[in-house]
């Protein structure tokens, strides 16, 4: 065991640490998807949750920007803190906290509008009206998830034609477009082929220098290639989180190394 | 044999044949409709029967109907009887009769036959005689005559305001009829019409009947009124049903929270799609017409008490009872609609930070426009084809005053009106002398039917386009 996979403590608000979950468990009705699961996130960085399918990590995830809140009959206990504060507080305004985490879903699911309407309804939602101003935003954040070259002859085109590596570059620009300072990508690759899987794999590490980004993904090659930390869960619980490296190299429990070296899972 | 012929084969033809019989039922109906519907108005032949008791007979054949007759020995043979229409009632006793083919001794085609189509009454078949100015003779003898009115055809507008110019038409019994040149639509000589001027005859029937008021009691003219009347209660019934319809949806769908009370709307919903029409008619008329129209009444006009104003059957009363039968039509259209809404959508727009009125208004509403539309046609096509409860809350076999005319304040929704369903009750089912309304019938069921399969086709169309829009969503 070497030190560098010593667990991340979140009881202490380290200066890096932009969320930390503590003691969370979670129930869809009677059955618990999350049991006392702890950990922090850090800033600027890209953080992988893997495990097999039903262990909690989207549930997790969705946790982050209070998308479960959608759910009906679904429990929680314990905290989520961002920057020190209790998104679950009775002062948090949801729709600002979903401003300040932006989430990439599973599908492509570009809204049935033109590519430009798709990027600007998130600064037209919250007040943006002046056409000059919004006409920049489009352009700056499809710039920036390397779309702008492809699409920028056809911005009033439906966002339905493109192709889903396109599709699902455009929901990044359209995420980034409300300038959040986190980033939940939920398998965004999972319905894409590999060419279009390494774009968007180029564009996460592009974009870690600005957005914190949290990403959930079946891929074990996929978290080596793209983050610095890794949580693995199962059934629920969070087994182990640390340094991707050292968790790939040497992981420290047992049942970790059963699924990464595929005999579970 | 018998294992070539399992029970698997047995239902495939048992099905596919009911399947058959179903379609060739259909079809048969449909060409039934068509035919009749469209035949009516080709000009027909008139045809002067010279009976061998030396009657003479001028009129067109409608049918032709065997008869098993056994004669006096015994030996059993098979006449015919002919049907045949002779025209309006003023020249001829009656409009329809039967004649023996047999006692037929002879059977021409007059070219000197006319129809003379009146303004209100029914069609004169007979000669034409003379045209007259104040009882002074102008012109005589067909040719005569006909030149005559040809000449004047153009301005007949104008003459027609003349009372004192009047055709007169001979009966085939040699009586003289005098037909005010004011109350003549439309003559002309069927029988000696090429086939341009016949197809010009239909054409112009086919617009008049589309265009022009019913005369003769609705046995002949046009449905103007019944498609005005019609038209105007489902854009009326449409304002009130769709706020309702989709507001309920949303809130079914989007809003309300799951459970008994939920439970208790679908139902509740789903039993009124149930409910036979007649109900909603005896709804109407105690709801609407005694509560609602009475309450009014004393309000408002109380002046014209006892008379009512809107205290009895009227287009508005008529809308509102429509409203209330097709509103699970839209409830269920646009239900549907939000359900297949992508769930991912909404979360799209929730994950921007967009509130949920935000993320209904400007992403669920866009993508289910079309559902909406669809209920609003579907609702319109089950509204233009009910008559049952119309025919207690306002519908009325004939009327002259339109729903909506030049008069203050244009739009009346107190008066009674016409309507193409009721249109066709009343001329299809009449007790006596009914065969002279039939072709009016026909005409109406294949227009009611043209209106009704073309609105369900649209909302086909619409549904189609919607579903190939989430089609590309989800490829």
């Amino acid at each position: 065991m070497t030190t560098e996979n010593t667990p991340v403590t979140p009881k202490i608000l380290r200066e890096e640490t932009i969320i930390d979950v503590e003691r969370v468990s979670f129930w869809y009705g009677g059955r618990a998807a999350l049991k006392d699961v702890t950990m922090a996130i850090d800033r600027q960085v890209i953080t992988a949750f893997i495990g097999p399918s039903g262990c909690g990590k989207t549930t997790l995830l969705r946790l982050i920007n209070r998308m479960n809140d959608l759910v009906p009959q679904v429990r929680m206990t314990g905290t989520i803190r961002m920057n020190g504060v209790d998104i679950y507080g009775p002062d948090t305004d949801v729709t600002r906290l979903r401003r300040r985490v932006g989430m990439v879903f599973q599908q492509p699911n570009p809204f049935p509008k033109s590519i430009y309407e798709n990027v600007a309804y998130g600064p037209r939602i919250h007040g943006v009206k002046s056409g000059v101003f919004l006409d920049e935003i489009v352009e700056r954040c499809l710039r920036r998830a390397f779309l702008w070259e492809e699409v920028q002859e056809q911005l009033e085109e439906s966002a339905l034609g493109l192709s889903l590596g396109q599709q699902q570059r455009l929901c990044i620009a359209r995420a980034i477009a409300v300038e959040p300072e986190v980033l939940l990508m939920d398998e965004p690759c999972s319905s894409l082929d590999p060419v279009a899987t390494s774009r968007i794999e180029e564009l996460m590490l592009d974009l870690k220098d600005d957005y914190t980004i949290v990403i959930v993904t079946h891929n074990m090659q996929q978290a080596a290639r793209v983050s610095e930390y890794t949580g693995f869960m199962l059934k629920g619980e969070l087994v182990e989180m640390g340094v991707t490296d050292a968790m790939f190299t040497t992981p420290r429990d047992r049942r970790t190394e059963d699924y990464i070296t595929g005999r579970a899972g | 044999m018998g294992s070539k012929w399992s029970k698997d084969d047995a239902l495939i033809w048992l099905s596919g044949g009911a399947l058959v019989l179903g379609f060739l039922m259909v079809a048969g109906l449909i060409l039934v409709i068509v035919v009749h519907g469209l035949g009516r108005f080709w000009p027909q032949e008139l045809t002067r029967y010279v009976m061998h008791d030396g009657r003479v007979v001028l009129g067109h054949e409608t049918s032709r109907a065997s008869v098993r007759t056994t004669g006096s020995t015994g030996e059993r043979s098979r006449a015919y009887r002919l049907r045949v229409r002779t025209g309006d009632r003023r020249l001829y006793p009656q409009e329809y009769i039967w004649l023996e083919e047999s006692g037929v001794a002879g059977r021409d085609a007059p070219r000197e036959a006319v129809v003379v189509e009146q303004v209100r009454g029914g069609d004169l078949f007979g000669y034409l005689d003379s045209f007259e100015d104040d009882g002074v003779v102008v012109a005589r003898g067909y040719d005569a005559v006909w030149a005559h009115y040809r000449e004047r055809y153009p301005e007949l507008e104008r003459l027609r305001r003349q009372q004192a110019l009047s055709i007169v038409l001979t009966s085939t019994d040699g009586r003289r009829h005098a037909v005010s040149l004011a109350s003549v639509q439309r003559i002309y000589a069927p029988n000696t019409m090429t086939a341009w001027t016949s197809v010009r005859h239909y054409v112009g029937s086919a617009w008049s009947y589309l265009w022009a008021p019913p005369r003769d009691e609705n046995r002949l003219g046009g449905v103007y009124p019944a498609i005005f009347g019609t038209a105007a209660m489902v854009i009326l019934m449409s304002v009130v049903v769709m706020p309702f319809g989709v507001l309920a949806a949303f809130y079914l769908r989007e809003y309300g929270r799951p459970g008994p009370f939920l439970n208790a709307v679908r139902i509740a919903v789903n039993s009124l799609a149930g409910v036979p029409s007649i109900v909603f008619g005896v709804f109407g008329l105690g709801f609407f017409v005694y509560f609602l129209g009475g309450t009014l009444d004393r309000l408002f006009f109380p002046a014209d008490l006892p008379e009512p104003t809107f205290g009895r059957g009227g287009i508005l009363w008529c809308s509102l009872t429509l409203a209330l039968l097709t509103l699970p039509v839209v409830i269920v259209a646009v239900e549907e609609g939000l359900a297949g809404v992508p769930r991912e959508l909404r979360e799209a727009s929730h994950a921007l930070g967009a509130t949920r009125f935000e993320t209904l208004w400007r992403v669920v509403v866009p993508v289910v426009l079309p559902s909406i539309l669809t209920g609003l046609i579907l609702s319109v096509a089950r509204a233009a084809g009910t008559v049952a409860p119309l025919m207690i809350t306002g519908v009325v076999a004939f009327s002259a005053e339109l729903p909506v005319d030049g008069a203050w304040p244009f739009v009346h929704l107190e008066r009674e009106f016409m309507h193409l369903g009721f249109h066709i009750f009343d001329t299809g089912f009449r007790p006596d002398g009914g065969e002279a309304f039939l072709p009016m019938s026909y005409t109406s069921t294949l227009l009611l039917l043209a209106i009704v399969v073309s609105l369900n086709a649209a909302a086909i169309g619409l549904r189609s386009r919607l579903r190939r829009r989430y089609s590309v969503a989800a490829a």
